[in-house]
């Protein structure tokens, strides 16, 4: 109980409070990407929160030995990588051979597993020395925070584009970028930290 | 065609301005009655830096400058009257140039800006200059709490007794905080204003207020009674005066009766969840941007839903 | 596909007209939370200069035979093997005061959507060495971004340059937040924007310009300037219009760009332009 519990309040930390996307920059030209194709939010949030629950708690289970946990940082990034890649690749190839994947939704498969957001969990989950159920939880918030910070972009950058009195300047990428950086700083209305500060 | 229906607009959007600035004059009053010369200063330091900006953003942008667009004027205003009357003068003008020049040049008029200029002048300013803005140390009301405001003593979770000696007081905004959002009654004064100009609006603060009443009583910060936690609650800070003025800005609100309720239920979630978690003693301006940017989430969804769907159209016919 | 780029034309592209980080939105994350100070911005932005060299040089020579979806994670996987062992020798050997931030983030330059981008769009597609000239000029188009949001972030934050201390009667704390990045980085965009609308009207350039898109760039990129040609060829209009013209035709290539980006990694957008090619 006590383990659902922990999962979950990670998980809404991970989406509202300290939303990974929004509030830590993390993944974010992914969600601006993605923001352009509303009809692939689900598809994404499915995919990014479970190769973050997969990488976070492979890399936890790791940091509970020894041996692993006494490795120089760099030594635990690269290993953090090489996990995160290694499940890409497994995981890419099981649906190739398997289900017979068309190379075009395997890239899609590759923009939601190889991004800043889904290799940062892990880093997330040591320096906040996560539980097994927090790392959980963490994995499935990343997902949904991704989500939620391509939903409400998507919706402004539609906003924008029917806004004609925006300034020649201001046209496309800057009022875009003006106001995600808004939206970054509604969501600092939950917190006044930074992620690794 | 295009161009008269747009001068309409425009028309139309200065004689909102307008009503919002004659709004504005009451706790503008109520601030100089209260802080004496001061208020006036920090008035001053936020009106005029926000229209140098426009009409500055309005030169670099080779735009038309519309000196006689008010809502600079309405933006510097309600920054000032949301902070302490003791900040230090360049707060407030930080707080209106970033409201100006970030929040509203860049997206063309103030009535196609997507979010509240002056929300996100003051969430700046919050976050920026945290310990300046929520200090009400110098030339405070201090009638019954000294120099400790009410969402101080609440984000601390120490209780505020609430009796009949000093309800009145807290009513009025005899205590420590915001110059000009603490007087409850001139805000209803406002909201009975409103309810003659832009009824409608209202449904807005009507659902703020309601979903606000109802997180205090579910989600208590204080162990005490519930008249203590609900009257300190919306008297605190500038829940009321965000209710009247940020709230119902008539360039974010939702068309539909229905999306007006449930955008400023929305808000007044978020705003007390904030202050639950939230690293801020004030958290309504960050509220309302939040609900700024979900507000075309949650109009879509309303309208994918049927059954309201269908209810939605006969109120529309009303509007 | 077969002539050189030359290297001020690579410049142009790569740093100027396409810069990554403010017309492509690829890169954000490094930049937005990490260029807090001007030291840790210069580190970031030299260890993603040496990982998009060196990759994208890789790519080219080695990788064109490759399935797409293989060669992104290998993309990820150089770059670990270029950051790791530098942060180790950091670690270990210098800087002993290296903020957790500054090591959280070095290696998750590896996987950035800068080097995914330049390596799909262009390297896999092109002669090793002007996947290198493409390379080294977007690399300069990142490091400029960073080196600018880094000073301006350090100096309005914290009131310091480069770890001295500047006397400056304000500092505003949200300078050092994700958020005051992103509006910097828009403010940058939107300065971008005006000066090459202004230093690159389309009339001057457009026959440079289709000469080097067809040599060099993706195909669809050239179709679309081909198109944009056309359109120009018959105008004599006033200077402004041109103007204005061609600030649309900059953003049009660049969402372009990007979706043959998306294309090329799978997000569906309908690809007949491919086949057209």
């Amino acid at each position: 109980m006590k383990m659902i519990s922990d999962l979950l309040i990670t998980a809404l930390f991970t989406v509202f409070i300290q939303n990974l996307v929004l509030s830590s920059g993390l993944g974010m030209s992914e969600a601006i990407r993605v923001s352009t194709k509303p009809g692939s939010f689900g598809k994404f949030a499915v995919m990014i929160s479970g190769f973050s629950v997969v990488t976070s708690v492979i890399c936890s289970l790791l940091n509970l030995t020894g041996n692993f946990s006494a490795l120089p940082f760099a030594g635990k990034a690269a290993v953090y990588g090489g996990i995160l890649a290694a499940v890409y690749i497994i995981i890419a190839l099981l649906l190739k051979l398997i289900f017979r994947t068309s190379d075009k939704e395997l890239g899609t498969l590759g923009i939601a597993a190889l991004n800043t957001l889904v290799f940062a969990v892990p880093f997330i989950n040591e320096s906040a020395a996560y539980s097994f159920a927090d790392a959980i939880g963490s994995g499935i918030g990343a997902g949904i925070a991704f989500v939620l910070a391509a939903a409400l972009i998507s919706k402004g950058s539609a906003a924008l584009q029917n806004n004609e009195n925006i300034p020649e300047a201001f046209r496309g990428t800057p009022a875009l970028l003006i106001y995600v950086g808004l939206l970054s700083l509604a969501f600092a209305g939950f917190t006044d930290s930074t992620l690794f500060a | 065609m295009a161009n008269s229906s747009r001068k309409q607009n425009n028309q139309s959007a200065k004689s909102i301005c307008a009503d919002y600035l004659i709004m504005l004059i009451a706790p503008c009053v109520m601030a100089f009655v209260y802080y004496g010369a001061r208020s006036l200063l920090v008035l001053a330091s936020a009106v005029f830096p926000a229209i140098i900006t426009d009409a500055l953003a309005g030169i670099v942008l080779r735009k038309k400058i519309y000196i006689r667009d008010l809502s600079a004027i309405f933006t510097g205003a309600v920054i000032a009257l949301m902070m302490p009357s003791g900040v230090p003068l360049y707060i407030p003008a930080f707080a209106s140039i970033f409201a100006i020049g970030v929040a509203k040049a860049p997206f063309g008029s103030s009535t196609k800006a997507p979010f509240v200029p002056a929300a996100a002048g003051f969430a700046f300013a919050s976050v920026c200059f945290k310990e300046q803005v929520f200090s009400y140390t110098v030339g405070t009301r201090d009638a019954v709490f000294g120099s400790t405001s009410l969402g101080s003593m609440l984000m601390k979770g120490s209780s505020v007794h609430v009796g009949t000696a000093n309800i009145f007081d807290i009513v009025i905004g005899n205590t420590a905080g915001p110059m000009g959002t603490g007087c409850i009654l001139l805000m209803a004064a406002c909201a009975v204003y409103l309810l003659i100009r832009r009824p409608k609006a209202l449904l807005s603060s009507a659902g703020f207020i309601v979903a606000c009443i109802l997180m205090v009583v579910l989600f208590p910060r204080v162990p005490s009674s519930m008249k203590s936690n609900v009257i300190p609650e919306l008297c605190s800070g500038s829940l009321m005066f965000a209710a009247v003025f940020l709230i119902t800005d008539p360039s974010t609100l939702p068309r539909k009766n229905l999306n007006k309720i449930i955008y400023g239920a929305v808000c007044g979630i978020i705003c007390m969840s904030m202050r639950h978690m939230g690293a801020y003693e004030e958290t309504v301006c960050f509220a309302v941007l939040l609900t700024n940017a979900l507000r075309p989430v949650f109009d879509s969804a309303i309208e994918k839903m049927p059954s309201i769907a269908k209810k939605s159209p006969r109120k529309e016919v009303t509007e | 596909m077969k002539g050189n780029l030359s290297f001020r034309e690579a410049l142009k592209k790569g740093a100027v007209i396409y810069n990554p980080v403010l017309v492509q939105l690829v890169g954000l994350c490094p930049v937005v939370a990490a260029s807090t100070t001007f030291q840790q911005a210069a580190m970031l932005s030299a260890a993603m200069c040496i990982e998009l060299i060196a990759t994208c040089v890789i790519a080219s020579a080695l990788l064109k035979n490759l399935p797409r979806w293989i060669r992104v994670p290998v993309y990820f996987l150089i770059g670990l093997a270029f950051v790791c062992p530098a942060l180790y020798y950091f670690e270990t050997y210098s800087l002993s005061s290296m903020s957790l931030g500054l090591k959280i983030y070095l290696p998750l330059t590896a996987i950035n959507s800068v080097v995914a981008v330049h390596c799909e769009q262009f390297a896999v597609k092109n002669s090793v060495k002007n996947a290198f000239l493409d390379a080294v000029a977007s690399g300069i188009g990142v490091s400029a971004i960073f080196l600018i949001t880094g000073a301006v972030r350090e100096i309005l934050g914290k009131a310091t340059f480069a770890g001295v201390s500047i006397n400056l009667p304000v500092t505003l704390k949200g300078m050092a937040l994700p958020f005051g990045c992103i509006i910097l980085l828009g403010y940058l965009a939107a300065l971008l924007n005006s000066v090459t609308a202004k230093t690159y009207p389309h009339t001057e350039e457009s026959e440079e310009t289709t000469e080097t898109e067809n040599e060099a760039i993706t195909e669809t990129e050239a179709e679309v300037t081909v198109i944009q040609k056309t359109e120009a060829e018959p105008e004599t209009v006033t200077v402004q219009a041109t103007e204005e013209k061609s600030v649309d035709d900059i953003i049009e290539s660049a969402t372009a760009d990007l979706d043959e980006f998306l294309r090329s990694l799978g997000i569906d957008i309908p690809a007949e332009e491919d086949s057209a090619q």
